[in-house]
């Protein structure tokens, strides 16, 4: 089903993905206070699944129909890509120095994104494949890595 | 490869009920563990589930035809839209309804509303298995899920 170089870079991302979350969840079991905290937790990881079962649902189908990429497509979504990431990374900047909580001490919100932003890049490569949709998916997946990690 | 598509719908239908029944014996558990619960008479334990199962049991006699649609063809894009504003309205609602649930301090009256739920949503996804069963369960588990994150 997947071939190419595409199962390569699709692989990479999925594991930025998948790595930042394990992180993020080690992060809130370490260190949790509430009951109330944990059972959050677990609905955020299962949030995404039944949007997803429904979309594949809907959308599979037998015809694989198969179209022709253009190097305009490419350079507009490898464009896209390298601004979102800039753009996120300005974006969790200011929203630290604004608000008087810091987004890396927060720690619900970054596992709902995590969470959601992974489900979504994993669905637009298995059924939608759209290369604009995937190029701001993986510029929000490296954002988040390189302001976690680094 | 008609058949494969009605099969691996199937099967993703089956798969959804089963999160959907996972999702609601996690609300169960964390209601009783976390809510002051009160039993005023022990007995009311024994009967409550039965209020609801009972009904359920007699539809499932009475209404013998089974609705299976489960089509080997693309949707089209007005359907989906349709389905996909009732599994909206559906989540808003059962927001709603678990917020009202989460207010109940009695165990017995707890068990019994739960049980009423977990029996409508097991007849729908008995006998209307087609995309309006489908966003339906979508709608409901979205919802619980909602107010688990957010409001609980």
């Amino acid at each position: 089903m997947l071939k190419g170089k595409e199962n390569i870079v699709f692989i990479l991302f999925l594991s930025v993905g998948l790595i930042l979350l394990f992180y993020l969840v080690y992060n809130v079991l370490s260190t949790f206070t509430d009951y109330r905290e944990l059972v959050r937790m677990f609905m955020v990881l299962i949030l995404p699944l039944p949007v997803a079962l429904f979309f594949a649902y809907v959308a599979s189908s037998g015809k694989k129909q198969e179209k022709k990429i253009s190097r305009k497509d490419i350079i507009i979504s490898i464009l896209i890509f390298i601004g979102t990431t800039l753009m996120i990374l300005l974006a969790i900047s200011r929203f630290d120095k604004i608000s008087n909580v810091i987004f890396r001490e927060l720690r619900i919100l970054p596992l709902f994104l995590n969470t959601v932003v992974t489900f979504a890049y994993s669905i637009n490569y298995l059924l939608i494949k759209n290369l604009r949709l995937s190029g701001v998916l993986s510029g929000l997946l490296l954002g988040f890595a390189i302001y976690f990690f680094i | 490869m008609e058949k494969d598509i009605q099969k691996q719908r199937e099967r993703f239908f089956w798969i959804q009920s089963g999160i959907l029944g996972f999702l609601l014996i996690v609300t169960i558990f964390t209601f009783l563990a976390y809510n002051r619960m009160e039993v005023e008479k022990g007995i009311k334990i024994f009967f409550a589930p039965f209020l609801s199962v009972v009904p359920l049991v007699f539809a499932l006699t009475i209404i013998k035809d089974w609705i299976t649609r489960f089509m080997d063809q693309d949707y089209p894009r007005a359907e989906i839209i349709r389905y996909s504003i009732v599994g909206l309205i559906t989540a808003a609602i059962f927001t709603f309804i678990t917020k009202m649930i989460s207010m109940i301090t009695a165990t017995e009256m707890l068990i019994a509303v739960m049980i009423a739920i977990i029996s409508l949503l097991s007849f729908i996804s008995i006998k209307v298995r087609d995309i309006l069963g489908m966003s339906i369960i979508t709608g409901v588990a979205e919802g619980i899920i909602i107010y688990m994150v957010f409001f609980f």
